[in-house]
């Protein structure tokens, strides 16, 4: 990738990452508690997140894998997060998971 | 300072690996070393860096990289409500705090209780969360570019951090109907949708369908 490309879009990253955490205090002069804001603030985190998944999957070669390693590694990363309810260790233990099953069997 | 240290003490051992974990996935993918760290520098977002990766690797457009990360981060804008007053007073700092409003930085200056000196301990708090950061992408960037080992499916940390930060919320807020309404979109997209279209297509359908749908979702 050319380095234009590259640090415009990390300037990108950084405006755009900036304006979410400061947007509150540009929009509100004072806190508002109203329906709409309560209802975004409730549902909307869980809606990107779980889209943000599906995205990260589309890279994937389905002829090759089937899917298989991909599912069994999102079970065992849920079933363990339920569980051990350690972030790192789920994501760390699982990506080995599945470089083990992509360097190894597809 | 020593007492600040100490408070932030579980960002470090958060940020310290997974900063790593960034730095690694980012040099595998073709990012150089500096542009890694200048990304933790002036980003300073888990998520969103981790995005920011998979969308540079795929060579997406400018508009998808802005719409992408406004969206990953904007529970950012929700965290802002809730802090706004505490900051008010603040001075030049406050820009600082606000730009290092990490999910961590959040949960520490929400629970930090004492009043004295606050404006200089809630500066000093974002910048060693923010020094964890960039100190664990430079371990981890380091790493990547000096050993070399076969890095192929190291990607799929992507996934599983979203996977995790799905269950985080859903813990929190027991939103099933939107969830399952996502996986809906997400199943869809992935079938219907070219790749480099995909993550637009799909978030722009989310926020459509969270109005459409208020009155099912909501209640």
């Amino acid at each position: 990738m050319s380095s234009s490309y590259l640090y415009f879009s990390i300037f990108l990253c950084a405006v755009f990452t900036f304006l979410t955490r400061i947007l509150a205090f540009l929009v509100f002069s004072r806190v508002e508690p109203n329906p709409t804001m309560d209802y975004l603030k409730r549902h909307l985190p869980v809606m990107i997140m779980t889209i943000l998944i599906f995205y990260a999957l589309s890279g994937t070669n389905w002829n090759q894998t089937k899917g298989i390693p991909e599912i069994l590694t999102i079970i065992l990363a849920t079933l363990l997060h339920l569980k051990m309810k350690n972030a790192l260790i789920s994501i760390f233990s699982t990506t080995v998971f599945y470089m083990i099953l992509m360097q190894t069997i597809f | 300072m020593k007492k600040v240290f100490l408070y932030t003490l579980p960002v470090l051992m958060g940020y310290i690996p997974l900063g790593m974990a960034y730095g690694i996935l980012a040099v595998e993918s073709g990012i150089s070393f500096v542009a890694t760290v200048i990304m933790s520098i002036v980003v300073f977002a888990g998520a969103g860096q981790f995005l920011a990766v998979s969308l540079l690797s795929a060579h997406a457009g400018y508009f998808e990289i802005a719409i992408g990360t406004f969206l990953i981060n904007l529970r950012h804008f929700f965290y802002g409500i809730t802090i706004m007053d505490e900051l008010k007073d603040f001075g030049i700092k406050k820009f600082y705090i606000i730009f290092g409003l990490t999910d961590e930085t959040f949960a520490l200056l929400k629970t930090w209780k004492s009043e004295e000196d606050k404006e200089k301990t809630f500066f000093l708090i974002a910048l060693f969360d923010h020094l964890y950061w960039i100190i664990g992408t430079i371990i981890g960037a380091t790493m990547a570019s000096t050993i070399s080992f076969n890095s192929s499916g190291v990607e799929f940390s992507l996934t599983v951090l979203f996977v995790v930060l799905t269950i985080e919320l859903l813990r929190q807020q027991k939103n099933f109907k939107t969830f399952f309404t996502a996986c809906a979109i997400g199943i869809f997209s992935l079938i219907f949708i070219p790749a480099g279209k995909m993550l637009i297509t799909s978030l722009t359908l989310g926020v459509i369908v969270m109005f459409v749908m208020r009155g099912f979702v909501d209640e």
